[in-house]
């Protein structure tokens, strides 16, 4: 019985309700619970701890910039065209904020954008996207661009 | 940005299916290259290996993509290869493969002819498969089907007569090739979806799960339709240039629950002659579809659904009760008066009527009767335009 009463409150509350997170540059935003429960990290924390929403959730990881990108995303419901205005920075700081905070939606989205993104691009575009030191010796990367070197034509401009 | 979490990495990796894409990835780094093993997906467009430095062959290099993953569960292969580079993929991954996809353009194969095993020989040795779609199959003889017990969706380009006996299997699209007189027996409890182009017998005896039918064929005549019970058949498609008045008849009668029916067939005829329809009775044929929901009919087969005058005295309590959407096409200006009565009838009698649209198809056998009926159907449009669409 008890568990009924609090899950109705609970319903009743939600649409009002808001939950205060801080950013690692030490904004604090006010986000409705609805977004805020699709990142399992808080959600989760929230729910073990009925905890006072006013005290601000603290997101180390997660500038406030991206948490705008994020709560737009998500209000959009995922919109293509919205995404396509991010720059690439943008949308490595979204993706890795998505992991942090473990939005499983938002992961999907970003990372199935991002592959699409790499389709028939060069070795070295890769590299740079993600700031990737090429860590293989001289006679490795022969090699091994020996060994795949019907890739290495027609690839698209960098 | 720091180095991507190993999580991250796989997340997008696992995204890229493109053979030529997942190949850069490996020469990004040792890490990305130890990241390829557990992709679960590879495709190999039509053009992978279209530029002439691509030595070692569209087999050796699939090949070798292939056996670096671990664990393998679907590949689609849209560029040429040989039936012995199948052969050896499928030795290695034959067993973890989930969903394989082959364009087989086995035209180009003929000097294999005699050779033996050959690529649809190959297909069998992925025996968890639980997807299968071949195209260009132009099969010669008809390869064991049973050996794929988990197999649940099969779709086939390019099949002759066939016999198929497949448990799982709830989704099955086969295209015949040839002259449209194949024939095809399937066997398959779990069955919910099945079209068929261009099979002139076909048998399925176990449809107590078929919901959706469609059986065209645009090469030949059907001939004979046999099926179990259509008792949860919702969509039924029967199109072509030929039905025999029988197989028509049958497909009807089984499909009493139908709500969505769609009849295209130009003519009927046991034999090569072309013959038109017989008259259908208008009320005896809602009466036995009380279900329908959504009706397209064409041409001939409106024309044939025209004639019978059943509309002259129709039973006081006559309705068609779920009917919402009819898209009737309309393609000669004969027996006008009768096609008025009909339309008019449907608005008069379909309680549930949304929409109604009348595509009207190039009518040139006589100026002035062909003019003279498509003004009824506009003054028809005209009183019913809340209904009523000319296309």
């Amino acid at each position: 019985m008890q568990k009924t009463e609090g899950e109705e409150s609970k319903a009743e509350n939600e649409e009002v309700k808001q939950v205060t997170l801080m950013t690692s540059d030490g904004v604090k935003m006010k986000v409705e619970i609805s977004i805020v429960y699709e990142m399992e990290i808080v959600r989760s924390f929230i729910e073990v701890n009925d905890a006072d929403h006013s005290v601000p959730f603290p997101l180390p990881n997660v500038s406030s910039h991206t948490l705008d990108l994020i709560i737009e995303l998500v209000k959009n419901e995922y919109d293509d065209e919205f995404m396509k205005t991010f720059s690439h920075d943008e949308l490595k700081e979204v993706l890795v904020a998505a992991n942090y905070l473990n939005m499983k939606t938002l992961l999907d989205f970003i990372a199935t954008a991002i592959a699409n993104l790499l389709e028939k691009k060069s070795v070295e575009f890769i590299r740079n996207f993600f700031n990737i030191v090429n860590d293989f010796t001289p006679e490795e990367e022969a090699e091994i661009r020996k060994t795949n070197e019907w890739v290495f034509q027609d690839l698209d401009e960098d | 940005m720091d180095a991507l979490p190993d999580a991250i990495l796989q997340c997008i990796m696992s995204r890229i299916t493109n053979a030529r894409d997942l190949s850069s990835c490996n020469c990004v780094s040792k890490r990305w290259k130890d990241s390829t093993p557990y992709v679960r997906t590879l495709y190999f467009p039509r053009s992978s290996f279209d530029s002439p430095s691509s030595s070692g062959g569209a087999d050796n290099i699939i090949k070798r993509m292939v056996s670096r993953v671990v664990k393998l569960e679907e590949l689609i292969v849209y560029c040429p290869f040989s039936p012995d580079g199948l052969g050896s993929w499928l030795a290695l991954v034959g067993h973890s493969l989930l969903q394989l996809e082959l364009r087989m353009d086995n035209l180009n194969d003929n000097q294999g002819f005699h050779e033996s095993p050959s690529k649809l020989d190959y297909v069998g040795s992925a025996k968890n498969l639980e997807s299968l779609k071949l195209w260009g199959v132009l099969m010669v003889r008809a390869p064991k089907w049973d050996v794929f017990p988990n197999l649940r969706n099969l779709e086939i380009i390019g099949v002759r007569s066939l016999t198929i006996e497949l448990p799982c299997l709830e989704l099955c699209k086969l295209d015949f090739y040839g002259m449209g007189n194949c024939s095809l027996t399937l066997t398959s409890p779990k069955i919910e979806s099945l079209e068929v182009q261009g099979c002139s017998w076909i048998r399925v005896p176990k449809t107590k799960h078929l919901r959706k039918l469609s059986i065209s064929n645009t090469a030949g005549r059907v001939y004979m339709v046999d099926f179990g019970n259509l008792s949860a058949l919702e969509f039924l498609c029967m199109r072509g240039i030929q039905w025999c008045w029988d197989a028509i008849c049958k497909m009807l009668k089984m499909a009493s629950e139908v709500k969505h029916l769609y009849m295209k067939v130009e003519f009927t005829g046991d034999y090569d002659a072309l013959q038109p329809f017989p008259e259908i009775d208008f009320v005896d044929f809602f009466n036995s579809h009380q279900k329908l929901q959504k009706f397209d009919i064409h041409g001939a087969m409106f024309a044939a659904l025209c004639q019978k005058n059943s509309l002259k005295h129709v039973d006081s309590g006559f309705v068609i009760p779920f009917l919402e959407e009819v898209v009737i096409t309309v393609r000669s200006p004969l027996n006008a008066e009768q096609k008025m009565s009909t339309l008019e009838s449907l608005v008069k009698y379909g309680k549930s009527l949304r929409s109604m649209v009348i595509k009207i198809l190039e009518m040139k056998s006589c100026h002035t009767s062909a003019d003279d009926f498509f003004d009824e159907i506009c003054r028809f449009r005209y009183i019913n335009h809340n209904i009523v669409r000319i296309e």
